[in-house]
């Protein structure tokens, strides 16, 4: 890109819009939310898992005692801990996605967007803190 | 203010029941996403509940035993199976494989067939275990 007209107008500003973009060409970071999204999801699926499967086979994981004992393994909380930030995040994407896709008033979009990130952060800080102080 | 930008065709130009099995599917691993972030909202109460203590631990598990905290759970449990079968089969379709109309037709029938198997699974699970003792 040049370093502007005689107008102090750079040159781009003064093609079409179509010119525009051909001679500017690919951005090269087109495909970085999608692919963001499977890593996400891919990193969310073993972490999430494991805490599932662990907590059916707790014995009586409804009950205050057994789930507390569960906490007691570090493993164990790290896993929880990891599987709410990876899953929040995903969701987080999701929500921000289906948003782009499907809501196309402005302000709703940018709404929805912005509550969705607010939202998601703060359910995992609120969680990460409930986990921590009960497990320590 | 509206956004009167050209953009892509999308919902109205689908054959959601069609056999090649994507978009109705893709439509239902949106929708069973959103209501697994719903989970998520569960997950936190349910933790700041323990955070609490025992007693608040007890209301939380007061409302989870109730009918509207199972059908929750039960409904949480067939999305999330879902999302995740759904999402591996569409990540397979990422990678390049499974693009034939017969594969995608074939692997559509299963990954219903393991949603459905998985969580009736695991719900029959929880009951023969944690209900009905």
């Amino acid at each position: 890109m040049g370093n502007g007209s005689s107008l102090g107008q750079p040159d781009y500003a003064k093609r079409s819009k179509l010119a525009h973009v051909r001679g500017v060409g690919s951005s090269y970071r087109g495909s970085h939310e999608w692919l963001t999204s499977r890593l996400q999801a891919i990193i969310s699926v073993p972490f999430t898992l494991y805490v599932l499967v662990s907590l059916l086979l707790l014995g009586n994981a409804n009950s205050y005692v057994s789930f507390m004992y569960w906490l007691s393994n570090p493993l164990n909380v790290a896993c929880l801990i990891l599987a709410i930030i990876t899953l929040c995040w995903h969701g987080a994407y999701g929500i921000i996605t289906v948003a782009n896709d499907y809501v196309h008033h402005t302000g709703a979009n940018f709404t929805i967007r912005l509550m969705a990130k607010i939202f998601f952060s703060f359910i995992v800080v609120v969680s990460t803190v409930s986990i921590l102080l009960s497990a320590f | 203010m509206e956004n009167k930008r050209p953009i892509s065709p999308h919902l109205q130009i689908y054959n959601i029941f069609s056999k090649d099995m994507t978009s109705g599917p893709s439509f239902l691993n949106r929708i069973t996403g959103i209501i697994s972030a719903f989970g998520l909202i569960y997950l936190t109460v349910w933790l700041v509940c323990l955070a609490m203590g025992d007693i608040y631990y007890e209301y939380f598990i007061w409302f989870i035993t109730s009918w509207f905290g199972y059908l929750s759970l039960i409904g949480f449990t067939f999305a999330f199976y879902y999302h995740l079968i759904n999402g591996l089969r569409f990540l397979i379709f990422d990678l390049g494989y499974w693009l034939s109309r017969k594969s995608m037709f074939i692997s559509g029938v299963w990954m219903i067939i393991f949603t459905l198997a998985g969580s009736t699974a695991t719900w029959a699970f929880i009951f023969y275990r944690y209900i009905l003792v």
